[in-house]
């Protein structure tokens, strides 16, 4: 589903990534684990098209995606969230989650001026499924707090959530447990596997607890320097000479 | 009328092109964050054109081509959006502080133009303005008529960006101003929607520019300094960035401190100019707001869209 051929980003000398070449599969919920700084975060940044690659191809479906802008990489139903959350602080929680949605109708000022019933109309809907999300992450009692005020592991869910608005085919989740509690990161996880059991959505995500990445993943990919360092399942990366010594060797 | 009264009429109206102006600004910086220090040059292009449109022919400056004073506004309002558009697209993508710094200097050059050109404009000069409907209203009355169409086209244009900033819109424009990365990812084109504001809140100036000239009927480059566009933001600051009531209140309350000033002239002791004195006032009060309630006096509404009414 998503393809990465030899890609390669660097910022001033840092050759932040480095020659990646990996596929994400469809239906699969693919790790992608390394040590800090091994150019996971950057990986996603290209994918996602928040940066363009000095070399190499990205290519979902079948077309290739690293020369669109980044705005229309969602509409091709990839999305994401940010390592480094990025609530809309002077907004609601549930505004933060309304803006998600793809293609609304009353984005436009001309549908906002003299197309209000339609506009309405999926408004309510957008508002239903926000509300939903909320209940979801057990966060209903924040709907109207404003973003700035969450906790940090309360920012994650939300980031989260507003890949739930958007009905993506694959979600790119950028370290989703830092901060949250463990109940709540078991029920993610739950959700997590019931939407690509009953849904087909592919995930890709990099974190850091190792427990929950062996057991939520197949396969894991291991990057350190910007390289891709193994593949496999569970078993084998925990068995791989090279995979140990990164990690060990820092 | 009597004086006092004829003087109220004078005052809200003024008060009321202000606020035209401070409604434009609020919707690309209030709401949006896009930074316009040109605030004055659109609202000189507002100002000109209609007064070209509506003036009788003249050999001294473009045009008159007297139409009616309703075509003069739509063609103000349209033609400073077109230099929004031309000034906006090579700029709107690169990083914000390109804008602030193209739009001062498109407001100098706009008034450099007008002094300049003196075969379109009438130069330092100035030019007169037609009173709209003048012969169909008693010239007791005249005044208070013009406040009513002065009103009349605020009252419109409050409900329409109300409407407009209360929608999806107004709620992917908070989302730019937040934090652009995010309405990226959730696949806003972020360029299109700042070009689209920095167009509509710079027709709003031509807006204001055609009101004020048919109100004031006569303009100079003097009336376009950039002294206007600093009140203006004073306005929106004061008043409440984001909320189109606020920056309304800003509107009235600047003018009122603007226009008192000029009654202290009788008590301050000779030699002090009034007009930095006022300036230093303004300036102070918008320090004073900062510290107090740095949103503004009536801050944005906590809810971005409310069109379901909940
Ligand atoms: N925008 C940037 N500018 C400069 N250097 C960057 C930028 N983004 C990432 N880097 C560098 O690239 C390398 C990889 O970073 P990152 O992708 O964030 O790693 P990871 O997510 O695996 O911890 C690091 O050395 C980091 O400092
Ligand atoms: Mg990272």
């Amino acid at each position: 589903m998503l393809e990465v051929i030899n890609l390669e980003k660097s910022f001033g000398g840092i050759r932040a990534v480095d020659g990646c070449t990996f596929a994400v599969e469809n239906n699969t919920i693919t790790g992608l684990i390394g040590p800090n700084g091994a150019g996971k975060t950057t990986v996603f940044n290209l994918i996602s098209g928040f940066y363009s690659p000095d070399g190499g191809k990205i290519v979902l479906n079948g077309s290739r995606i690293d020369q669109l802008p980044a705005h229309r990489v969602p509409h091709l139903r990839l999305s994401r969230t940010f390592q480094i959350t990025r609530e809309l602080g002077k907004m609601t929680v549930i505004d933060n989650l309304m803006v998600a949605p793809l293609d609304q109708m009353g984005e436009t000022l001309f549908n906002s001026w003299f197309r209000l019933r339609s506009v309405k109309r999926q408004e309510r809907k957008i508002r239903e499924k926000a509300l939903y999300v909320l209940d979801f992450l057990e966060i209903p009692n924040l709907k109207d707090e404003y973003a700035s005020n969450l906790s940090g592991g309360q920012k994650k869910l939300l980031e989260f959530g507003r890949t739930m608005m958007t009905d993506p085919e694959i979600i790119l989740l950028d370290e989703p447990g830092a901060g949250v509690n463990p109940t709540l990161m078991k029920k993610l996880n739950g959700y997590i596997e019931r939407l690509r059991g009953e849904e087909g959505v592919t995930f890709f995500l990099i974190e850091h607890d190792m427990d929950l990445v062996m057991k939520l993943c197949d396969p894991i990919i291991v990057m350190n320097d910007g390289k891709v360092l193994a593949e496999g399942t569970a078993v084998e990366i925990q068995k791989n000479r090279k995979v140990l010594d990164a990690y060990l060797g820092g | 009328m009597s004086g006092s009264v004829g003087f109220l009429i004078f005052f809200l109206t003024y008060a009321i092109v202000y606020g035209i102006l401070a409604i434009g600004l609020n919707i690309q910086w209030g709401f949006t964050g896009l930074v316009n220090f040109g605030v004055a040059g659109f609202f000189a292009v507002g100002a000109y054109v209609a007064a070209f449109i509506t003036g009788a022919p003249s050999q001294y400056h473009l045009g008159g081509f007297g139409l009616p004073f309703p075509v003069g506004l739509l063609v103000a309002t349209v033609v400073s959006g077109i230099f929004a558009l031309i000034l906006g697209f090579p700029v709107i993508r690169l990083r914000e502080d390109y804008l602030a710094i193209v739009t001062i200097g498109f407001a100098e050059i706009v008034r450099l133009v007008i002094v300049t050109e003196r075969h379109i404009t009438k130069g330092p000069y100035g030019m007169g303005v037609i009173k709209p409907y003048n012969d169909m209203v008693p010239a007791s009355f005249y005044g208070l008529f013009y406040l009513g169409i002065a009103i009349a086209v605020l009252l419109v244009l409050y409900l329409a960006m109300e409407r407009a900033v209360r929608s999806p819109w107004g709620r992917a424009l908070r989302t730019i101003r937040e934090d652009e990365r995010v309405a990226v990812a959730f696949g806003k084109n972020v360029n299109s929607f700042k070009l689209q504001v920095l167009v509509l809140g710079s027709m709003i100036f031509g807006l204001a520019g055609a009101v004020f000239g048919h109100f004031f009927n006569f303009i100079t480059p003097d009336h376009f300094l950039p002294m206007e566009t600093f009140l203006v933001w004073v306005m929106v600051m004061a008043g409440g960035s984001g909320n189109n009531l606020g920056v309304l209140f800003g509107a009235l309350a600047i003018r009122g401190v603007w226009e008192g000033m000029m009654f202290l002239s009788d008590v301050l002791p000779t030699g002090i100019q009034i007009g930095a004195v006022r300036l230093a006032v303004i300036g102070l009060l918008l320090v004073l707001v900062v510290m107090v309630k740095p949103e503004g006096v009536l801050g944005e509404k906590k809810t971005a869209s409310d069109i379901l009414g909940e």
